[in-house]
């Protein structure tokens, strides 16, 4: 996907972004500050030349005291794929980290945006409901941050 | 009628909004998933999904293992496709570590993941027969399923749970007379799908129970990033083996079935079978295109040590699983055990997508517009 294009996109919108390498092959990813992600995306849908139409899914991991969310998007017209990444960071008043959901621009957000949250206590602002993992009764915290204590029973 | 919903005395009876559960426990459904219909008389006007009850914590488990032991959990993401999940998450490994594999292996794994997909358009088969009320069906479809079932036992030792891919390459070289029975298997098959054909494609009480219902359009399918089968039967054309090739795709020739509403709508319920008969055609033509032309040479490129570790970086790698498009996400810090190890599911997107194929449709249809769409509750509950 051409990256010129989808800076200059970005731009338009008032978009800062970095470009940052994925993979081992010339995969990118656009970096972009986490209250300019509805913003960036906008930028991009259904835009001639990119017609950016499918969430393929989100993924998260936890890095440098923040939650790297990295949104893989795909145009099924020209079939090419475009990642975007924004960091998440913990809120000051409680250990979830702040997110904005992308739920109205992608249905598909939905399911992703709820195992975020119930697996690293991320809250997704404007997200649909984010209760649907039932765990076993006891198990408090968030299984996929990497300070969960672990407690296996026999 | 009072605020109170009594009209002059009596107690409205409301009969046309109805609600309606199935699950969380339902031999219905592949896995605990539980499903809340809103009916007005016995059309659905909504349902509210509720997955989770049985989340095993498959994809924090990585970071507790070393990259060697990593496959095992893979595995279990889908023990049906489980071939397909080996084969992106050590792809992304061999990616990151920038490691060759042989040519004879590469085939191999692409024999696997074709067996693979014809094992699992089988079991749907049953599932769909089952769901339709046509137990012969099923029983016929079963006998051909465990011809395949034992092909897996005798190249990988186990019939679901394969862990046979290597970084690098597969853990065992082809066994003796696997070959002359993928052969003999390929051929059985092709004269059974005849058979099929007459059970299911041209049986007018087939026809008459999957045409016509939980059709949706190719826009909506893309908007959910529904993928596979299920998406192909709705006109969309997206077949990662032919978009972005991989493992030595780009060198046999296949086509992908699309669905061309015969029977009734396009991407119905009767479309998502027939697309997955043909795709079992498409699929043993692999195989013989495969098995005649596997090279000579090694099936691995290194030994891996159990110290075994990957330099640090990240990246992403899909398949195209039976069911559809598999992505795995990889994180390493360059030591031992993986940072992050995230999977992409065709049955996420599928489930999400269910309220879409459901809305509009009678309640009797429910059960078998699930079973069409063919989710498994394993692959959401990762």
């Amino acid at each position: 996907m051409e990256v010129s294009l989808i800076r200059k996109k970005l731009e338009e919108r008032g978009v800062p972004s970095e470009l940052s390498p994925f993979g081992r092959g010339s995969q990118r990813v656009f970096v972009l500050k986490p209250g300019d992600l509805r913003r960036g995306i906008a930028a991009i849908m259904n835009e001639e030349g990119l017609k950016i139409d499918c969430l393929d899914f989100v993924s998260a991991y936890e890095r440098d005291q923040a939650l790297a969310l990295t949104y893989f998007f795909r145009s099924s017209v020209f079939n090419e794929c475009l990642q975007f990444r924004a960091f998440a960071p913990l809120e000051k008043e409680s250990d979830r980290y702040a997110a904005l959901s992308v739920r109205e621009y992608f249905a598909t957000a939905s399911i992703y945006e709820r195992e975020i949250a119930r697996l690293y206590g991320a809250r997704f602002e404007g997200a649909d409901a984010t209760d649907h993992i039932v765990w076993e009764p006891g198990v408090e915290g968030f299984p996929l941050r990497a300070a969960f204590a672990w407690k296996a029973e026999a | 009628m009072t605020e109170s919903g009594m009209l002059g005395g009596r107690e409205e009876l409301r009969t046309d909004v109805n609600s309606y559960t199935i699950g969380p426990i339902s031999p219905r459904y592949q896995g605990p998933v539980r499903l809340d219909f809103q009916l007005k008389g016995d059309t659905i006007e909504d349902v509210r999904i509720e997955a989770g009850y049985a989340h095993r914590g498959l994809e924090r488990s990585y970071a507790t293992r070393t990259w060697m032991g990593a496959i095992v959990p893979t595995d279990r993401v889908d023990s049906e496709c489980s071939i397909s999940y080996e084969l992106a998450f050590c792809m992304a490994v061999e990616q990151l570590c920038h490691i060759q594999v042989p040519r004879r292996a590469q085939m191999i794994r692409l024999v696997l993941c074709e067996l693979s997909r014809v094992e699992h358009h089988l079991g749907y088969l049953v599932r769909i027969a089952r769901a339709a009320g046509s137990d012969t069906t099923a029983h016929y479809v079963s006998r051909e399923r465990e011809l395949i079932l034992d092909l897996f036992e005798l190249m990988t030792g186990s019939r679901f749970n394969h862990h046979f891919l290597r970084y690098g390459g597969v853990a065992q070289d082809i066994t003796e007379g696997f070959i002359e029975r993928i052969f003999d298997a390929a051929r059985l098959i092709h004269v059974r799908l005849r058979e099929y054909d007459a059970l299911m494609i041209d049986n007018r009480a087939f026809i008459d129970r999957l045409a016509w219902i939980g059709a949706v359009k190719p826009e909506d399918v893309i908007r959910y990033g529904v993928s596979g089968p299920n998406a192909r039967a709705a006109g969309v054309h997206y077949d990662i083996r032919k978009i972005t090739p991989y493992s030595g795709y780009e060198l046999l020739n296949f086509s992908v079935p699309i669905g061309r509403g015969e029977g009734g709508a396009i991407g119905d319920s009767f479309d998502r079978l027939r697309v997955r008969l043909e795709e079992i055609r498409e699929s043993l033509m692999l195989l013989t295109q495969l098995v005649e032309n596997i090279p000579l040479g090694d099936y691995q490129s290194l030994k891996v040590a159990a110290d075994f570790s990957v330099p640090q970086g990240e990246t992403c790698v899909s398949v195209e699983s039976a069911r559809g498009h598999v992505a795995c996400h990889v994180v390493s810090d360059g030591s031992t055990a993986p940072v992050r190890v995230q999977w992409r599911t065709p049955s996420q997107n599928a489930i999400e997508a269910l309220p879409l194929f459901l809305r509009g449709e009678h309640i009797l249809d429910a059960d078998i517009i699930a079973a069409s769409l063919d989710f498994t509750m394993a692959e959401v509950d990762r």
